[in-house]
């Protein structure tokens, strides 16, 4: 053992010449014991509150992921104002694409046949009817004229949307219990027509609340969508006499 | 001391504070940061006591001062100097000091600051409270081998320091 080491356990003791009371030092070893608990606790219980409401949020994501439409179930009819439902429906897929945000559509009964769909526009805000949208098929493989309205025997010159589709819109406001907004759409490559007739509802004598749910740019974008065009079976038409069907401002004019 | 025993517990507390104070006061060279630290260290182990996850209280209450040093700033915080009254003294103080005597302590406690606080923490645990090479290594989380370096790195320069100051050989 060297001298160093002989003398240090001595010299350090003689260190604490000058030592300070003890006090209330055990005390205070126990006061802060008891904070370092309450704070643990604390710690504990916080952390266990986030860990469930942190389940629940994903519980909540993942149902409402899983399945979608659980939101909209179990809901009244169409009509009373209800969200709307998410059938199969391509044509109302395409409908809901082109409506206006403050506005729901929603399938009217009779809701469909063969060739021709219709539903209710409804204010989202109010849940007052706001119109009508009838959408109705046809089969035209070799062509159709599209009518003029001030000349029967005239075929209009239909505008175009891609190189497929030609379209015409048409617009009626001259009577405010019936405004219409109407568009016609064929798909050159299979013949397929499809017709858009948007209708204000009836009633308000008002020409503003009269007005169609879908203005003449939307008529004639949703005719001219190919979701739409090919929303409806290949064998529905509306080409023979069904008085099913939707009656048109401006009937299609097939050949005969 | 049982793990169960609130009596127990408290007899240990009150039993190792004077100690564990001295060995922060060892450490640091300050008795406010010495009662501090000793305070937080025992507070600790009571807290962990009562959830029954201390199984050698020597052990961890000690783990619990060094550790502290080690996340206090490096600076030297304290410079030692000798006590200017010998008759304010506290209860454990070994009567009036020769000047020699002073010098010699003050020498080697300033000495033993200009150590890094992991070779002081092994100078204290082994030479002032008496741990065993193993024990130290335990409360450190060191190896032996290392706290045997350590502690003859601490040695070799307090033996330097005093045989310099002229006081090395002095008794």
């Amino acid at each position: 053992m060297t001298v160093i080491q002989e003398q240090l356990g001595e010299t350090l003791k003689q260190a604490f010449h000058g030592e300070p009371p003890v006090a209330d030092g055990i005390e205070a070893v126990y006061r802060r014991a008891e904070i370092i608990h309450r704070r643990r606790l604390r710690t504990v219980i916080s952390s266990g509150v986030a860990a469930v409401l942190l389940v629940i949020a994903l519980g909540y994501g993942l149902t409402t992921a899983i399945l979608p439409g659980s939101a909209s179930r179990g809901v009244a009819s169409p009509t009373a104002g209800s969200p709307p439902t998410p059938p199969a429906d391509p044509v109302l897929a395409a409908v809901r694409t082109v409506i206006a945000k403050d506005l729901r559509v929603v399938p009217r009964e009779p809701v469909r046949g063969d060739g021709w769909r219709q539903y209710t526009v409804l204010s989202r805000e109010s849940g007052h009817p706001r119109g009508l949208i009838e959408v109705s098929a046809y089969a035209a493989p070799d062509g159709i004229c599209f009518p003029v309205l001030a000349d029967d025997d005239a075929c209009a010159r239909p505008d175009r949307a891609g190189d497929d589709v030609e379209y015409v819109r048409y617009a009626d406001d001259r009577d405010v219990e019936w405004q219409v907004n109407e568009a016609i759409a064929r798909r050159s490559s299979d013949g397929r027509v499809v017709a858009v007739q948007a209708t204000g509802e009836r009633g308000t004598t008002d020409a503003e609340q009269g007005r169609p749910p879908l203005t003449g740019p939307q008529t004639a974008r949703l005719a001219a969508d190919p979701r739409l065009l090919s929303a409806f079976g290949a064998e529905e038409r509306c080409n023979g006499p069904n008085p099913a069907c939707p009656l048109l401002s401006v009937p299609v004019r097939l050949p005969a | 001391m049982g793990k169960d025993s609130g009596g127990g517990l408290h007899e240990f507390v009150t039993g190792r504070y004077p100690d564990m104070r001295r060995s922060a006061f060892l450490m640091c060279g300050d008795w406010s940061v010495a009662d501090e630290l000793t305070r937080w260290s025992l507070a600790h182990l009571v807290a962990e006591h009562r959830r029954g996850e201390i199984d050698d209280p020597d052990a961890y209450a000690y783990a619990q001062l060094m550790a502290a040093f080690q996340h206090r700033p490096a600076r030297r915080e304290h410079v030692f100097v000798a006590a200017s009254d010998p008759e304010g003294a506290g209860p454990d103080t070994r009567g009036p000091h020769d000047g020699a005597d002073q010098i010699r302590t003050v020498l080697l406690l300033d000495a033993l600051h200009e150590l890094t606080p992991r070779c002081r923490a092994v100078m204290v645990l082994r030479h002032f409270n008496g741990f065993a090479v193993d024990e130290t290594a335990d409360v450190l989380g060191l190896t032996d081998k290392r706290v045997e370096a350590y502690e003859a790195a601490g040695l070799a320069a307090l033996e330097r320091l005093l045989v310099d100051s002229g006081s090395g050989g002095g008794r």
